[in-house]
């Protein structure tokens, strides 16, 4: 297994304001699998997707990734942890406004000893005849193909996807996870996409559903269909 | 509208505590050494105006060898004069010091009382006020003068000795071994009889001038008369000065000036680099609620009442650090207290009441708010401009220089150099702030340099251990000393005439540093104190005028020699009796280095030690230490709140970027080199630009404005040593809030700014 949760808990707050998010996760993801986490709007999915990429600390259970726990590890040890393992995709982007594509892209390949081809990465994602435009230049979807590349650049081997196509119309959402289709196959990536999209779960090799800090549904779609095939994004 | 804007705008102040605590700490800098400065001096300039008329300062004095007659001072008050005998006798007073005791003045440069009364019996006196501090002396105290034992019956001022130069060709004055006493007719006679001064009695008259009459007509009368003297015709007058030549006279107002002036100069550019700080921060407040700007604006929020709501925070920190600041200025001892303190401690001023101009209450409680509202207003206004929609999007214009090709430079470099450009702005306020701060501190480092080089220097040139000044010279020099013929003569330097002593010395002298004499009667040897004064050099032809008889005389600067504790003219002494008219043989100064027991004391005018002459040297140093303090420790709080307040809102301004590296995974050192350390070249550049740059300007303003009233001309040189510590201390202060905002990058929650931002 690529990801391994157990009884992860998390929770905000004290006293009046306390609230408890996660209140005791386990699932398991393979490696090279693309998953979708569902849930609606503050049934603790993005909290869940920060503890699996470091980001926030947990207050108890375990988060291993490729065999290594994460909970507990200083923030040192959580930025090397990254460093090696994972690629984000953000729903606004969040590209750097005052660096152009090719050099937001280098931001994470200075990260990485064995770096993609960022050119070879700029073909793959339509991106060369921009590279040199910076974010506020670009439309949302090449925006997007932007930050899909700056997150492949260091070969991740897990991809975290926060609402990747939230922001984006249905078509250059279609183009978007046609992409993140082909990197997982060519890469083997494994990918963890959190989504309000209910057609996304139709692409992917594993649907987990949670609701009220709880997983609530978690299988493998044996149907799945190719991204371009997809309704209603 | 207005209450939830207020409570947002109160949010802001308290979420923002620490860059507002350090806007409102450069506020309270700046204005209170604006008040400090330019209050001291005003008071000082008013307040000396006010108080020579009431002690009816004179309009002009003179010397004469041979006290003049009743009837001739009669005949003079008719031609409409005011005159007043002045006449002193120096006596040795308090253990080794020196008293220039007068009568009490009843016409012309009226005492005027800091403490106790006029003296009513022989034994009693009033003491100049400086003297009195610098030896702990107080009213009822009892002094040894010339023998004779007084009681300090009042402490006082004259204002002909508002610099208590003991000659007019003193550098400096010190108050701890010279100072003037006045005692009543009868005890000032009395002396006369029982006591022998250190001098004989000098003759010397006040005037003041009455209806249709001026300086040059009381001139014209004087200068005709002749007495003689050793068989010879000569002028009566000896010394004629004017009261707008007298060193003596006004030299603190005059003095103080320049931090009037300079006050006013920093407090514009202080006020350029806090509304420019402002600027920064309210552009940055404006980006990052540019989505909350644009959300009220879109429901009908009127442009008015988001004006008022972003406007208010940063008027009352500049209001309240105005206010803070001009209270400081006003009421405590840091401020115009300590300005006036400094001028108060050298300058035999008299009691003087605190007076501030309207228009420092207008720069300290009403400039900085009005600055505030006035850049808020137009900031805002121009972001107000764009549509709700472009404010809710939060675009942004591209920046200028952004595209600017940077080839094949390494990441981390060309990411530095892309955040430069995106903080040109603040870099811009930290190059400005450096600069200023830096211009305050090289004033202070400058006043350093010339005090410790005057103190030096003057030690290390002087190598006689006598003086003597002869009234009457004996036909052999005394044994074991060199014999010289001094002429005095004044050369003008700005609004002020100074004396220059041409001193025609023989071949044999030890004490002065001259490889050969010329014997041409037009060149000389001129002491470095001399040339540097008035930017002359080896070979350069200038005139100078005699001081007795006004004659010009031109000469060429055939060498140049290190001496630095008066302005001296060197060339062969029987040159020098010949360009005169001096008697083949005759001389009036003795120089030695050992105390000589065969010269007679009736024949002395005065004698002049070399512990006199580098005890002098030391008085600037000592005088001028708290000023040096306090100029560069100023310049440390400027620099560090600027740069301090720069740094962070450049950080705050990247918070969200830095947060998404972070995410990323790149470390917290990595993060600081590419966020912070940047600066360092900006601040390497700012120091490297601002530091030639300030030390033209100071080589300008230094000589002709802040020592303009010093006797003697000196070149501070900075050494390469002092240039480094500079940067030394720059890189130190940027250190250490390099530091201190680490700690910022370090405390940055990666998940909560993604929060925050969705």
């Amino acid at each position: 297994m690529h990801v391994v949760i157990n009884d992860l808990k998390k929770s905000y707050g004290e006293g009046g304001s306390f609230v408890q998010v996660l209140k005791g996760v386990n699932l398991s993801i393979k490696e090279g699998e693309m998953c979708v986490i569902q849930g609606t709007s503050g049934s603790g999915k993005s909290t869940l997707l920060n503890c699996i990429g470091g980001l926030d600390s947990i207050d108890s259970g375990s988060v291993k990734v490729a065999g290594n726990e994460i909970a507990g590890l200083k923030s040192d040890k959580l930025a090397d942890y990254r460093r090696e393992n994972l690629g984000f995709i953000f729903q606004f982007y969040n590209l750097v406004p005052n660096l152009n594509v090719r050099e937001n892209i280098e931001v994470c390949k200075y990260l990485a000893d064995e770096a993609l081809d960022i050119d070879e990465l700029l073909d793959v994602l339509g991106m060369r005849e921009h590279a040199s435009k910076f974010p506020s230049q670009l439309s949302g979807g090449q925006q997007q193909r932007c930050a899909i590349a700056r997150a492949l650049v260091k070969n991740p081997k897990l991809l975290l996807c926060d609402e990747p196509t939230g922001a984006l119309d249905s078509k250059t959402s279609r183009d978007i996870l046609m992409l993140l289709e082909e990197v997982n196959r060519k890469y083997n990536t494994t990918m963890i996409i959190v989504t309000h999209n209910n057609s996304i779960k139709n692409m992917v090799d594993h649907i987990i559903y949670i609701k009220d800090g709880l997983i609530s549904k978690d299988y493998r779609n044996d149907n799945k269909i190719p991204a371009a095939s997809l309704e209603d994004l | 509208m207005m209450r939830v804007l207020f409570k947002r705008a109160l949010r802001d102040l308290k979420h923002n505590a620490a860059r507002y605590a350090a806007l409102l700490l450069l506020i309270i800098i700046s204005i209170f050494v604006v008040f400090g400065m330019v209050g001291a001096a005003n008071t000082i300039i008013k307040q000396t105006a006010t108080k020579d008329e009431e002690a009816n300062l004179e309009d002009g004095q003179f010397a004469v060898f041979e006290a003049l007659s009743d009837e001739r001072i009669k005949e003079l008050e008719a031609s409409g004069l005011i005159i007043e005998k002045s006449f002193s006798v120096e006596y040795d007073a308090n253990g080794g010091d020196i008293l220039r005791m007068f009568k009490i003045r009843q016409k012309n440069n009226l005492i005027l009382l800091i403490s106790g009364e006029l003296p009513e019996t022989k034994r009693e006196a009033v003491l100049e006020r400086r003297y009195a501090e610098d030896n702990d002396l107080e009213v009822g105290d009892s002094i040894d003068i010339g023998g004779e034992n007084f009681t300090i019956c009042g402490i006082g001022t004259t204002p002909d000795y508002n610099s208590v130069l003991r000659n007019m060709s003193d550098t400096v004055v010190d108050s701890e071994i010279f100072g003037t006493v006045f005692v009543t007719d009868e005890g000032y006679e009395s002396m006369l009889q029982i006591a022998s001064g250190v001098m004989a009695e000098e003759y010397l008259y006040s005037y003041r001038l009455g209806e249709g009459i001026t300086d040059e007509d009381v001139y014209d009368l004087l200068s005709g008369e002749t007495i003689e003297y050793m068989g010879q015709n000569i002028p009566n007058l000896t010394e004629f000065i004017p009261v707008e030549k007298n060193l003596r006279v006004d030299t603190a107002s005059d003095d103080i000036e320049i931090n009037r002036s300079a006050g006013i100069v920093a407090g514009i550019m202080l006020v350029v680099l806090f509304s420019y700080v402002i600027s920064v921060f309210i552009v940055h407040s404006i980006d990052s609620d540019s989505e909350i700007i644009g959300a009220l604006y879109s429901m009908g929020v009127s442009r008015k009442n988001l004006t008022a709501s972003y406007v208010m925070v940063p008027v009352i920190v500049t209001f309240l650090g105005g206010l803070i600041g001009s209270l400081i200025g006003i009421f405590t001892p840091l401020g115009i207290e300590y300005q006036m303190q400094n001028c108060l401690n050298y300058y035999s001023c008299p009691k003087m009441d605190i007076q501030i101009p309207a228009y420092l209450y207008f720069y300290g409680l009403v400039m900085p708010p009005l600055v505030a509202c006035v850049v808020n207003v137009l900031v805002i206004r121009k972001r107000l401009k764009r549509t709700p929609l472009s404010l809710l999007r939060n675009e942004q214009k591209a920046i200028k220089g952004r595209d600017i090709n940077l080839g094949k430079l390494s990441f981390i470099n060309k990411f530095r150099i892309r955040q430069q450009l995106r903080e040109i702005r603040s870099g811009l306020t930290v190059v400005f702030g450096l600069f200023i701060s830096l211009l305050v501190a090289m004033l202070g480092i400058y006043v350093y340099i010339y005090c410790d080089s005057v103190r030096d220097e003057t030690a290390s040139t002087t190598r006689y251990e006598y003086m003597y000044s002869l009234k009457y010279a004996p036909d052999a020099v005394p044994e074991g000393g060199y014999e010289a013929m001094a002429e005095p003569l004044t050369k003008p330097f700005m609004k002020y005439d100074f004396d220059v002593t041409l001193l025609g010395v023989t071949e044999d002298n030890p004490f002065f540093d001259i490889d050969k004499l010329s014997e041409a009667p037009d060149e000389v040897i001129a002491s470095s104190s001399f040339v540097e004064k008035y930017r002359l050099e080896k070979g350069d032809s200038f005139s100078i005028s005699g001081k007795n008889d006004g004659k010009s005389y031109s000469f060429k600067i055939a060498d140049v020699v290190d001496y630095t504790p008066s302005m001296m003219l060197f060339a062969d002494i029987d040159t020098v009796r010949e360009v005169f008219d001096e008697p083949a043989g005759n001389y009036n100064v003795v120089y030695s280095d050992h105390e000589l027991k065969n010269i007679d004391q009736n024949m002395l005018y005065s004698t002049l030690t070399r512990d006199d002459i580098v005890k002098n040297g030391r008085v600037f140093f000592d005088q001028m230490t708290d000023l040096i303090i306090l100029l560069c420790s100023m310049s440390a709080a400027i620099f560090a709140t600027v740069l301090y307040l720069m740094m962070k809102t450049m950080l705050d301004r990247s918070s969200f970027n830095i947060a998404l590296v972070k995410i990323f995974g790149f470390r917290d050192k990595e993060i600081k080199k590419m966020y912070l350390d940047g600066n360092f070249v900006i601040i390497v550049g700012g120091v490297l630009l601002s530091l030639p740059i300030t030390k033209l300007i100071l080589d300008f303003i230094y000589p002709r404005f802040m020592v303009a009233n010093v006797g003697i001309g000196l070149i501070p040189r900075f050494s390469p040593g002092l240039y480094l510590m500079i940067m030394a201390i720059v890189t130190i202060l940027y250190l250490i809030i390099n530091k201190a905002l680490l700690g910022r990058i370090r405390r940055a929650v990666p998940a909560q700014v993604l929060k925050n931002r969705e």
